[in-house]
């Protein structure tokens, strides 16, 4: 494939200038009067600094980030919504831009009219949309109602017409933001189909998303922007785990992770309590070394919740599942084998742990859902989410691994055995 | 593949231009949108139509025709203030429509990437719609009347261009400025208000002219109404003097035009 580069990204930045905006220090006199008096410094608040990247014919770059990280600021300067404050940014001349799907519909047009209009928005010209009409109709499979006005519309069909126009542009570059978080997952897949199409004819493609599990296997590249900044730009599944990490950090910046969730600690799962339990503690951590909160791939990692039994003596069990960075449950273990079984009084505390295994679980970030259970079924507790935690690399020597990394969540080390054959 | 290359504070007005001529589907696009929305879609739409003039006309000759008594020099008074209005309310909408062209598309502007340029130009067209109809209107009118048709009538489009720059020269400043300071769209309804008074439209010029005559000259859209009316009715052939009202029109039509390309690649930042 030709690898000319379709992207060419230097120093882009772009300022915005908050006028108004009121003075973080100083004055405490508040009123109508003084505040229309002190309008408030300038604010300037960059949006995007520094940005540099190249993306060649064919490949598909996905943009990740938080809110406000830059992301829709990068796809609507280079889509020329938009201009940057500094920097030099060079796109093909056929370069579509689709920041909303179907945005750029208007209600009172028949689907017939609003697709020429659409296509018009979009800069193309008409004779090249005539050509393709009868496919976009039959694509869209709308029918009939193509004549009538698109208000009278489901949403699904809206969607599937604005889609049909999108999938049947000729533009050198794609640029779409948050396309894939509409419609269901077979309209999902019918994109992500259509975009591997495109991307075979030569169409580059960036994605912009705040999902990115579903787009991880599917991009050449992703770039993670945070604050305004790129702080990764590389392969997916790296990227993936680079982003859950930070995700992790930001959650314990916020005070809403618990990693591990301790007793006492403000707004955590310690003061969990219903009728049948009271949560004393729920934590994650390496075994033999609680004191830090860092996971290894080579440590023994164990689960920890300690309860108060409030309900009359019963046999106990507690349940989990694990869910990996992507949403996708990866195992549930249950106490149901344990030896002894918990039989647990009324008014006593106890505390149960399970141990998963050293190298089984791979990098990445995970959380567990907890269920407590009475007699095998009856569920008196349940708590999704309860605990988040990142299983980082294996120290230098630890593990004999390469940079080859295929992102799946368990990585258990099997018995192999090689046998020479000659 | 050809590419683009953009640097941050600079402005390519021949790639600028090119494009518009890329979006030209655009304009008629938007154009017969509006046009649509306006007149088809609604059956009332083509009743008010013709019903706004035709309510103006009555109450306008009761006023100044039977109880004031002001005279009409080359035409039956109905179709005197007609023709007056043929130019006034398409001059009016388009005024109305440049200048909010932008603050009033802000949802398109901020998803979608086109030259803004696009929007003020399909209010033109949609300007030359309405004229178009109320025209072919004032001309059944006018022979029914008994008028016959003349050649000159053709002429129509001079003072129609010449309308046209004068709301594009006040509606491609207002709606750059307008950007900043969106206070300045509150002003326009008051400006159309005041100017249908100071421009011979429900009187004839020559009531005016002996002693306000600086008054109607300075007036750009005086100037369209009088010509307007000579192509239509004849008469004396209007004073040069009426250029002396096209003069800053024209300075701020072509200031205006780089003005608002300047001003537009920010708007989806201000919007």
């Amino acid at each position: 494939m030709n690898q000319q580069n379709i992207v060419v990204v230097e120093n882009l930045s772009k300022e915005y200038t908050r006028v108004g905006a009121r003075a973080a220090s100083g004055n405490s006199t508040t009123g109508v009067m003084s505040s229309m008096r002190q309008r408030g410094p300038r604010e300037v608040f960059k949006a995007l600094k520094n940005i540099n990247f190249t993306l060649k014919q064919g490949e598909i770059l996905g943009v990740i980030g938080f809110n406000g990280s830059g992301k829709t600021t990068l796809l609507k300067i280079l889509s020329g919504i938009t201009e940057p404050s500094q920097g030099i940014y060079a796109v093909p001349e056929s370069t579509t831009g689709i920041l909303e799907t179907g945005s750029g519909f208007s209600a009172d047009l028949t689907g017939l009219e609003n697709i020429f209009y659409y296509a018009s928005l979009l800069g193309i010209r008409k004779k090249k949309i005539e050509e393709k009409i009868e496919e976009i109709i039959e694509f869209s499979g709308i029918g009939d109602f193509i004549y009538s006005p698109v208000k009278h519309y489901s949403q699904g069909m809206y969607l599937r017409l604005a889609f049909s126009i999108m999938v049947h542009l000729e533009a050198d570059l794609l640029l779409l933001d948050e396309i894939l978080s509409v419609g269901d997952i077979t309209f999902r897949q019918k994109v992500f189909d259509h975009l591997k199409k495109l991307r075979q004819n030569g169409t580059s493609i960036i994605l912009v998303t705040q999902a990115p599990k579903e787009i991880a296997f599917f991009c050449d590249h992703i770039m993670i922007l945070d604050k305004g900044e790129s702080v990764f730009f590389g392969n997916p599944s790296a990227a993936i785990n680079h982003y859950n990490r930070m995700a992790m950090n930001a959650m314990i910046q916020k005070g809403r992770a618990n990693i591990p969730a301790r007793n006492g600690q403000p707004g955590s799962i310690a003061s969990m309590q219903n009728e049948a339990v009271s949560i004393k503690e729920m934590m994650v951590c390496a075994k033999d070394k609680t004191d830090n909160n860092e996971i290894l791939r080579t440590d023994e990692i164990v689960i920890t919740v300690s309860f108060e039994w409030l309900l009359d003596n019963s046999r106990v069990d507690l349940m989990f599942d694990l869910i990996n960075g992507w949403g996708i449950p990866v195992l549930a273990s249950s106490s149901m084998k344990m030896q002894p079984l918990a039989e647990c009084k009324k008014n006593r505390k106890y505390r149960m742990q399970c141990l998963i295994p050293a190298e089984f679980l791979s990098e990445g970030s995970y959380t567990i859902d907890v269920f407590i259970l009475v007699n095998k079924d009856k569920v008196v507790f349940q708590q999704s989410t309860a605990v988040r935690f990142v299983v980082g690399k294996a120290n230098a020597g630890g593990e004999e691994t390469g940079d080859f990394f295929i992102p799946t969540s368990l990585q258990p080390n099997f018995k192999w055995e090689t046998e020479d054959l000659q | 593949m050809k590419m683009r290359q953009h640097i941050a504070k600079q402005i390519s007005y021949r790639n600028y231009f090119s494009d518009i001529q890329q979006f030209r589907n655009l304009i008629y696009s938007f154009a017969w949108k509006e046009i649509k929305q306006q007149y088809t879609q609604t059956f009332s739409g083509f009743f008010l139509l013709l019903m706004q003039p035709l309510i103006s006309i009555i109450i306008f000759t009761l006023l100044f025709s039977y109880i004031i008594h002001i005279d009409s020099p080359l035409a039956p008074y109905p179709l005197y203030i007609f023709s007056g209005l043929v130019i006034w309310s398409s001059f009016s909408y388009l005024l109305q429509e440049s200048c909010g062209s932008l603050v009033n598309n802000a949802s398109l502007i901020k998803k979608n990437a086109f030259p803004r340029m696009v929007l003020p130009l399909s209010k033109v067209l949609v300007s030359l719609f309405q004229f178009c109809v109320s025209f072919i209107i004032l001309m059944i009118a006018m022979m029914i009347w008994g008028i016959t048709p003349e050649l000159r009538w053709f002429l129509f489009i001079i003072p129609v261009v010449l309308y046209m720059i004068v709301a594009l020269s006040v509606g491609f400043w207002i709606s750059a400025l307008s950007l900043r300071f969106k206070d300045l769209l509150v002003l326009v309804p008051y400006l159309i208000g005041f100017g249908v008074w100071l421009t011979p439209v429900f009187y004839p010029e020559s009531l005016v002219l002996d002693r306000f005559s600086i008054a109607l000259y300075v007036n750009p859209l005086a100037g369209c109404a009088v010509l307007f009316r000579y192509i239509m009715f004849g008469g004396d052939l209007p004073s040069a003097n009426y250029l002396i009202g096209f003069i800053l029109p024209v300075i701020l039509f072509v200031t205006g035009l780089f003005r608002f390309i300047r001003s537009e690649r920010f708007a989806a930042d201000y919007l």
